[in-house]
């Protein structure tokens, strides 16, 4: 069986999820979907693994289901139930604008994945790169397009599963040190935001960051 | 052997100790002492290696992992002069800032164990010579240092923390993928996977990367470490995060922590240099010459004296990227003004944070001289210092690179950027100095033993100004390999 054949399933429902992390209103289901996401991610390196000769992608897997799987949404999900918060704050862009931006985005993110001229990358990576970019590129829309604190905080969870799905499509090989302190620090810059979230509601009152404009650009 | 055994496994050790110790014994005279010691210690240890970059000798251990040569370890002396300057200053100023935001004192041993973590980060970056470490050890200063920009838990910290946050670790997503694109290029054709990973392998093997690929890789890692650095048109974090965090912090942020930015930027042009031309190198100049335009422009409109000099900063990153872009000599003078700037920013955010300790207040204020002399004398030297005046040493950094600029566009605007910043940030501190009296209220508390420090900080550049080789030796020798 050919790479794509597996991975194509698998990355086309990472972006639905992707669309429902950084869409729905629900703080809850945004970090269900990023659950749905995380697991996906896992079952792409795990057929990756078993596809091609290389057991690095094993170790991938099971950092993956460590770390975005358990870790990272036990930790947002105990935020947002410590805040007592249920719905985001309002967004900065209206909801179809927004869904013609995620689409956009998309789009934009598998065209670059195909068309950048990157001889080392074969037909099925091709795909997770494609996957990874466009992950990356509705994180950030996510965190610049939602004013709530912890929406920010899962959308930046999301834009690091597209990391994470890049770092194992390009620098899979690379030691188990590097891919322990790349994913540490992504945790680690998770739980302080949450923190920062924590802190800026019990001092502004609210979770939209968007409020906070006691500084100029 | 026992000079690379201590750099790469003591100090580490001794520095992660003494963060946890300062977090569990909390803020008391003990710990002062405890710290001053190990501070001192540290930064005994850099003169030691500087010393030996002096002298042509390059550490390396664990199979090449880490490594000191010329650039780090000019780095790592920058670093240690910042971090004891900042530690010795905030022990006064800390618990005034604990007051004025009603912190608890004994409280302060965790901002004094942040402070320690963040300089054992940098540490560690500039030993390194894995890439994947180097973008590790950089977003850890990024999320250490969140903490302390928002240590005073007040609106405008929390919200140029968060901020600084977001931007600092989404740009440097964009530097990892670079990274990545490079060693899985050289990965894939030579099989070996150090080879994409330690910059001395990478240094070797760049030449086999196809160019596009290459120039792709290059401007996400500029880009990505850039964000770090403040260069424009990434820099829209720094100005908060330098104005609202304390005065040691914004030292800290404005010379060695956006520092690590352009020390990752340096080290990437080291590796690349056998093929650093062409569109790469158009790149580093463009936005060299943006930040410099943008940052020293930006500095008229500004009244609050800590963002002025958070806008300057973004400027002299500028100066830094352009002159990398002109190697070698360029480069030299652009490790020298990493250094250079450290030291002098540092010692101008520091008297800054004296005067928000003498009046309340950083904007609005003058004729500090004719009511602190010293104070006011020591701001207005250290600004015409850390602007480029001789004797002082940042005059070479900044006005060396045009040894190195052929074009004479390229010349005229950054001497045009240059003296736009001069002529704004001297302007704005001469009235602060200089000004008519204002009866302003002052706190009679104010130790003026807190000057000591920003002081000494300017003296190390008019005596590396007055005698120049031994900091220009070992510059120039930040480009060899």
């Amino acid at each position: 069986m050919q790479v794509e054949n597996v991975v194509i399933p698998l990355a086309s429902c990472m972006l639905v999820t992707a669309f429902f992390i950084v869409e729905s209103r629900r703080l809850r289901t945004s970090a269900y979907s990023y659950i749905a996401q995380s697991s996906l991610l896992v079952g792409v390196f795990l057929s990756v693994a078993s596809l091609i000769p290389e057991p690095h992608f094993y170790i991938w897997a099971i950092t993956a289901a460590i770390t975005k799987v358990l870790i990272v949404p036990w930790l947002v999900l105990r935020t947002i139930a410590k805040l007592g918060v249920e719905f985001e704050e309002k967004p900065v862009i209206p909801t179809i604008p927004s869904y013609i931006a995620d689409f956009s985005l998309m789009i934009l993110g598998f065209w670059f994945g195909f068309n950048l001229p990157l001889p080392i990358l074969k037909p099925g990576f091709r795909i997770c790169f494609g996957t990874s970019l466009t992950l990356m590129f509705l994180g950030i829309y996510g965190m610049a397009g939602k004013s709530c604190a912890i929406k920010q905080t899962i959308c930046l969870c999301h834009l690091e599963n597209g990391i994470h799905l890049l770092l194992a499509t390009l620098a899979y090989a690379t030691p188990i040190t590097v891919e322990v302190g790349i994913l540490t620090d992504a945790v680690l810059a998770i739980a302080i935001m949450l923190y920062l979230s924590t802190l800026i509601k019990r001092v502004s009152g609210s979770l939209s960051t968007y409020r906070l404009s006691s500084l100029r650009w | 052997m026992i000079v690379e055994y201590v750099t790469i496994v003591v100090l580490p050790l001794l520095m992660a100790i003494t963060s946890i110790i300062s977090y569990l014994v909390g803020y008391g005279r003990s710990l002062k002492i405890t710290l001053t010691i190990v501070y001192g210690f540290m930064l005994g240890w850099s003169i030691l290696l500087t010393s030996l970059s002096y002298l042509g000798i390059t550490l390396s251990a664990f199979g090449m992992e880490f490594r000191v040569d010329a650039l780090s370890s000019i780095f790592i002396l920058t670093s240690m002069i910042i971090a004891i300057s900042s530690l010795i200053y905030s022990y006064h100023y800390m618990e005034y800032y604990a007051l004025k935001h009603g912190l608890k004192l004994k409280g302060l041993g965790l901002y004094y164990s942040l402070l320690t973590i963040t300089i054992l980060t940098i540490y560690l970056m500039a030993i390194s010579n894995n890439a994947f470490i180097l973008w590790v050890m950089v977003e850890a200063t990024t999320l250490t240092t969140a903490f302390l920009v928002g240590y005073g838990g007040y609106e405008g910290a929390l919200e140029a923390s968060w901020k600084y946050l977001l931007l600092c670790v989404v740009g440097l997503t964009t530097a990892l993928y670079g990274t990545s694109l490079i060693y899985s290029y050289i990965f894939d054709i030579t099989g070996n996977p150090y080879f994409g990973i330690l910059f001395t392998d990478i240094a070797r093997h760049v030449k086999i990367i196809e160019p596009t690929t290459l120039t792709l890789a290059s401007i996400m890692i500029l880009m990505g470490y850039g964000v770090k650095a403040g260069l424009a048109p990434l820099h829209w974090w720094l100005p908060d995060a330098h104005s609202e965090a304390p005065s040691p912090v914004s030292a800290l942020l404005s010379s060695i922590i956006i520092g690590c930015g352009s020390y990752a930027i340096l080290r990437w042009i080291w590796a690349l240099s056998s093929v650093f031309n062409g569109v790469i190198r158009a790149i580093f100049m463009v936005i060299g010459l943006a930040s410099i335009l943008i940052g020293f422009t930006s500095m008229i409109l500004q009244e609050d004296l800590k963002r002025m000099l958070a806008y300057s900063s973004i400027g002299n990153m500028g100066v830094i990227s352009l002159a990398s872009a002109y190697p070698p000599i360029g480069f030299a003078f652009a490790i020298m003004h990493l250094f250079n700037h450290s030291i002098l920013k540092a010692s101008a955010f520091l008297l800054v944070g004296d005067l928000e300790y003498r009046y309340g207040r950083r904007s609005g204020l003058h004729g500090v001289i004719s009511d602190a002399p010293i104070l006011g004398f020591s701001l207005l030297v250290g600004i015409l210092a850390l602007e480029g005046t001789p004797p002082f040493s940042a005059f070479y950094s900044i006005f060396g690179p045009l040894t190195a600029m052929k074009n004479p566009s390229i010349t005229a605007i950054y001497l045009i950027g240059v003296l736009i910043g001069f002529i704004a940030i001297t302007h704005r501190f001469i009235e602060t100095a200089w000004g008519s009296r204002r009866n302003l209220p002052t706190n009679e508390n104010y130790p003026r033993s807190m000057l000591i420090i920003p002081i000494i900080l300017i003296l190390i550049t008019l005596i590396l100004g007055l005698y120049p080789n031994p900091l220009l030796k070992i510059c120039g020798g930040g480009f060899t390999r």
